[in-house]
């Protein structure tokens, strides 16, 4: 009885085991949505802080959730990809590219709008680039 | 040189040599990257690749953030860009070259032309000297073009050193496809 015990428990710690393991697996990369910022700035500050030094500002916000408002100076729907929302710079060949999932970029955003966005950082490659994007505001 | 850098220094000169130079650009390019072992396939899609591509002189400039890369897994994209690329010191691949098989005369006449690329592709702070054959199709109006370009990464050509204890989920030659829409600036 004893024995047939200590095999049960066995076997439930191991299913618990196996399944905690496969969702960690699978688990998909994290939204901002249900992340807390780690920085809060405008998007010209974020532009000006990986135009001046880009190992610098990379260091600092890399992977990291940022908030940004800006200005919108573009929304480009990618019908294979994220939605992407440009928010203006004081350079205008550069901006804040914030993704977000198709559909998620509320209709009544336009061109000249305020928003607050938060995303995460991937770096600098002609834009700051935000990932997996969720709205503030 | 830094890829705005080149933007910038394209368009200041633009106005003089409007009649001498066609070039196009992109800042939302497509490169897709596909592992496949009987154990698991692993693919990851980028968006935001950018490129200039002059016409005129064949030369070409592309550029893409390694954290860019999206995986369908968390635990593979963390992988990839601490364990692999290396990414936060080696932030971005790259490729300078020259494109043969098209020319300014070309772009009055829509259809698809094959191409050769040739050039420098670094990643992982590693730089090949490589050849592609790619795709061209040239928009009626001339203003776009769309370039497709499939190729093969071996990740130890890059010094990408994978562990032997995943060596067999992860492929010895890695499948690259480019799709990218240059659009006349």
């Amino acid at each position: 009885m004893k024995k047939r015990t200590i095999l049960l428990l066995a076997a439930v710690v191991i299913l618990a085991g196996a399944f905690i393991v496969h969702r960690m697996y699978n688990e998909r990369p994290a939204g901002a949505a249900e992340k807390q910022a780690d920085a809060t700035l405008s998007a010209e500050e974020l532009f000006q802080a990986f135009s001046a030094d880009e190992v610098a500002a990379g260091k600092q916000y890399n992977d990291k959730v940022v908030q940004v408002s800006g200005t919108i100076r573009e929304i480009a729907v990618d019908p294979s990809g994220p939605t992407n929302v440009f928010l203006g710079t004081s350079d205008m060949l550069a901006a804040v590219v914030c993704e977000f999932p198709p559909d998620a970029v509320p209709a009544g955003w336009k061109k000249g709008d305020m928003a607050t966005i938060k995303g995460f950082c991937a770096g600098f490659n002609m834009d700051v680039l935000l990932q997996r994007c969720s709205i503030v505001e | 040189m830094r890829t705005n850098h080149l933007f910038l220094a394209a368009s200041l000169l633009l106005p003089f040599a409007a009649d001498a130079q066609v070039r196009y650009s992109t800042r939302t390019g497509e490169v897709t990257f596909f592992s496949a072992t009987p154990v698991e396939n692993i693919e990851a899609v980028n968006h935001k690749a950018t490129s200039v591509f002059d016409v005129t002189t064949g030369q070409v400039e592309f550029s893409l953030l390694m954290k860019a890369f999206e995986f369908e897994k968390a635990l593979m994209q963390e992988h990839f860009n601490e364990n692999y690329m290396e990414s936060n010191t080696f932030p971005k691949g790259t490729f300078k070259g020259k494109v043969t098989g098209i020319t300014v005369d070309d772009l009055a006449k829509p259809g698809m032309k094959e191409v050769t690329i040739e050039g420098d592709l670094t990643m992982h702070g590693v730089t090949q000297h490589r050849t592609f054959k790619g795709m061209v199709t040239i928009d009626p109006s001339g203003s776009m073009l769309k370039v497709s370009c499939d190729f093969v990464v071996k990740p130890e050509d890059h010094k990408i050193t994978i562990p032997s204890v995943v060596r067999g989920q992860i492929a010895e030659e890695i499948q690259v496809k480019v799709r990218i829409d240059l659009q006349k600036m």
